[in-house]
């Protein structure tokens, strides 16, 4: 299997450079059977990276540990799962994942675009295969995943037991679907501007892609903070970790996109800015795996320090000077000479969007990146932490959630004054007013009166989005409102997915507000028996026990919380020793409810039993998540195609 | 009005605008990285100190659940009751520890470069926003400034565009044809 994994690798390697020499000269003679056979190269390529992963899958569910990546982490005793998931713990295995989903999505594009586009595949098809390309590379020649060791040892160290958690299993899965997804926009942009077709045939072909990565993204990005919520123990879930915003950045980038590219495909304006948005996603992509992998910036999620830095650097050095390069040469190609037909129109609301947009995205680069730059111009590493990215970024995406609402109210092309008073009447009346209840209960300062206001601005909008398209629909159909509200959204899943999506990211909002201002904290030691008061909750420590599962110790303390004098439910915080690792792990205990999380932590303890705890009342965390689910079927409904356009022959986007 | 003074008119106007938008950034960013006086000096700085463990970098000892970030918690309680400065606590936090402890950059220096970059980008970037909207609202097809353009009626193909437009019509026939 080991030799199996190892050739399919080095049969990747050769079937990708040949698929970018044929592609390439097939787009230059212009000859369909070069640019078949570049199509099936990615095929193969796909199909030999699967044989490769599948090899390795099989090297650790079957503990060999002569292979220096199954040694390091996994183990015997580690459940299957865990084995399965080791795939993307370490660092030669995280690059053969990413790997595998380029090629997959690369076959895909291939398969679903064999008889379109013919000017653009070529390229697309090199593109893929030159990343590919360089990612197999690495792990030919640098971060090898089936390296042997000299000796087989008899069991291996274990995946690291903070990544031994379900959302762990499925968080960086979703995260690589959204990151390399940009892959495909990427090539097809740069497919656009080698073969200087800039039509909007290339968006119509990337629409789905991006959404499709942008959904994974999102994804990926919220239940990395329901991992760091559940497994660092800390009471948060969102700390700014150069890790977690290299995962934001191009989702912010590509937020901007979603919303721009909408402008172009209406007006054929802006275009070179949104060459320039695709371009970025992905280069942030790379960025964020560089971030990752090099070292440059200390991490509680980055893997271990490595030599690839400087080749991640180079490569993105190069995807940029030929992007941007690309980009100037077509720049009398994409510039547009349409014009806008008032200031005031959602076109102008969707630049100011884009702008503040991309302002978030610089923000948390450029504080991510700020301790090397200081360090680079000055000779001294200025820190930059949360206090830093919650003073800049509260402030931009307060802006950012205003812009949520202004947005739809503002009709294209042109509004006039008196449709803006009418659409804005009832939505300012919801923020205002909740305002206004907020003060009168004295519940939060400036800023949280703003985010919430601004959220029930935003849900005021949506609603009378759907109260007067459904109005209208059931007036000229004859439909019942049941009726005419599902005819409506099926019938423009673009637009109303988009409110759906909007709706979604309120109630993240929500609760990140409630979370991050209301949170109370309490730490108490106590001996058994004794109680301490959390909020309107009171907990009672019973006991502490140390027992052993599955090779790892537990030390674990059980706490009854009482509502007012009524037990409600019991809470085992708990610390896993493993075998082989440093320090132990925490195990929270949280109990949810849609007003609040109760989260304990047992900080520590002592031979009599006396333990020490950190109690967190964490309001609204689960509207977080809530608000996660709603805008994952907000992008469902945005990904299938309108009905009416499917029947005109339009482009299915 | 001639087409001069009006082009030398929407000079000094952006540069007014860019002007201001500059004095606004660099304003906001330094009220931005002000210390939050209204909350008490223990809890303000215990946010703004990064814990050194090693296993939680850059997490404030406020929020950081490990047994290094409580022990640095009791110490800053004890110079708080000293009666110290916050810029002295600081200082005797960065000797005994490291200057990464500091984890929100400093008002001065390089540090308020930190502040400012982010804030001028969006104020300069909503000056250029308000720049191009009102170019675009403004020109014809040629991408010409055409001042009455809010009055007229839709832009239509002018005889100048006729060359342009022939080229266009002949690359897309061009493309059929391959």
């Amino acid at each position: 299997m080991i030799v199996l994994g190892h050739s399919a690798l080095i049969a990747a390697f050769i079937t990708a450079a040949y698929t970018i020499a044929v592609a390439l000269l097939g787009a230059h003679r212009r000859q369909p059977n070069l640019v078949a056979s570049a199509r099936n190269g990615v095929h193969v390529t796909a199909g030999l990276i699967v044989l490769a992963v599948g090899s390795l899958l099989w090297l650790m569910a079957n503990d060999r540990f002569v292979v220096r990546y199954v040694a390091e982490n996994s183990r015997i005793d580690q459940p299957l799962i865990y084995k399965i998931s080791a795939l993307w713990g370490g660092m030669a295995g995280s690059l053969l994942l990413w790997t595998l989903v380029l090629c997959v999505y690369s076959s895909l594009a291939a398969w679903i675009n064999r008889r379109r586009h013919p000017e653009l595949m070529p390229y697309v098809y090199a593109v893929c295969m030159v990343t590919a390309l360089f990612f197999i590379a690495l792990q030919l020649f640098a971060a090898d995943p089936f390296e042997t060791l000299p000796f087989t040892p008899l069991d291996g160290r274990g995946l690291n037991p903070l990544l031994q958690n379900p959302a762990m299993a499925i968080h960086p899965p979703n995260l690589y679907l959204g990151y390399v997804g940009f892959t495909i926009p990427f090539a097809f942009a740069i497919a656009a501007l080698a073969s200087g077709r800039l039509d909007t045939s290339w968006l119509h072909a990337i629409r789905r892609w991006t959404i499709v990565a942008w959904f994974f993204l999102s994804i990926g990005i919220t239940l990395g903070a329901q991992w760091a919520y559940v497994e660092l123990g800390w009471g948060g879930y969102w700390g700014w970790d150069p890790v977690e915003n290299a995962s934001l950045m191009p989702w912010l980038v590509a937020t901007a996109y979603l919303h721009s590219v909408m402008i172009e495909e209406k007006k054929q304006m802006l275009r070179i800015w949104n060459m320039l948005m695709v371009i970025a996603t992905f280069a942030l992509c790379i960025f964020g795996t560089f971030l990752t992998r090099s070292g440059i910036v200390s991490s509680v999620h980055a893997f271990t320090t490595s030599n690839l830095g400087p080749l991640f650097a180079i490569f993105l050095a190069i995807v940029l000077a030929v992007s941007l390069g690309l980009v100037a040469l077509r720049l009398p190609d994409l510039r547009s000479t349409n014009q806008l037909e008032s200031v005031l129109s959602r076109e102008s609301s969707f630049l100011f969007n884009n702008l503040v947009l991309v302002v978030s995205c610089f923000a948390v680069l450029w504080g991510t990146m700020f301790p090397v730059i200081s360090e680079a111009v000055n000779g001294v590493k200025i820190t930059v932490g949360p206090p830093f990215f919650n003073r800049v970024n509260v402030p931009i995406f307060l802006m950012l959630l205003a812009l949520t609402g202004v947005g739809p109210l503002i009709a294209w092309r042109r509004a006039s004054w008196p449709s803006l008073r009418r659409a804005f009447v009832w939505p300012s009346v919801a923020g205002i007013g909740t305002m206004v209840v907020m003060v009168s209960m004295r519940l939060g300062g400036p800023y949280t009166l703003m985010s919430i206001g601004l959220s029930a601005f935003v849900v005021g909008t949506v609603a009378q989005e759907f109260y007067r398209g459904t109005k209208a629909r059931s007036l000229a159909n004859q439909e019942s409102w049941h009726q005419a509200l599902i005819g409506l959204t099926l019938r423009n899943k673009r637009r109303y997915g988009g409110y759906v999506i909007h709706i979604g990211i309120v109630l993240m909002a929500i609760g990140i507000t409630g979370s991050s201002m209301f949170q109370r904290e309490v730490e108490a030691t106590l001996r058994p028996g004794e109680t301490v008061d959390v909020g309107s909750y009171r907990l009672q420590y019973e006991e502490l026990r140390h027992f052993q599962v599955s090779g790892v110790e537990v030390t674990s303390a059980s706490l009854i919380a009482f509502d007012s004098t009524r037990p409600r439910f019991r809470l085992v915080p708990q610390r896993h020793f493993h075998p082989g690792q440093e320090n132990p792990t925490t195990e929270v205990a949280i109990w949810s409810s849609l007003r609040h999380d109760l989260y304990i932590v047992l900080a520590g303890w002592d031979a009599q039993q006396v333990a020490t705890f950190k109690a967190y009342l964490n309001p609204l965390v689960k509207w977080i998540w809530i608000g996660l689910t709603v805008l994952a079927l907000g992008t469902i409904l945005v990904m299938f195609p309108d009905r009416q356009h499917s029947q005109v022959g339009i482009p299915n986007y | 009005m001639d087409t001069a003074t009006s082009g030398n008119g929407h000079k000094v106007l952006f540069l007014l605008a860019v002007v201001t938008a500059a004095a606004l950034g660099l304003g906001v960013a330094w009220w931005m990285a002000q210390p939050d006086h209204s909350i008490d000096s223990f809890t303000r700085l215990s946010g703004e100190i990064g814990c050194p463990c090693g296993t939680c970098p850059l997490r404030p000892i406020a929020t950081c659940g490990c047994g290094y970030a409580d022990g640095m918690l009791a110490e800053l309680r004890d110079l708080v009751d000293s009666g110290q400065s916050d810029q002295q606590i600081m200082t005797t936090l960065i000797t005994r520890y490291d200057p990464s402890v500091r984890i929100k950059p400093d008002v001065s220096g390089f540090g308020l470069a930190a502040w400012a970059a982010p804030i001028l980008l969006l104020t300069m970037g909503a000056v250029v926003v308000g720049t191009v909207l009102a170019r675009w609202t403004r020109r014809d097809i040629n991408g010409g400034d055409n001042p009455t353009a809010s009055s007229s009626p839709p832009a239509v193909p002018v005889p100048g565009n006729d060359e342009r437009l022939r080229k266009i019509v002949e690359r897309e026939l061009g493309s059929l044809e391959d």
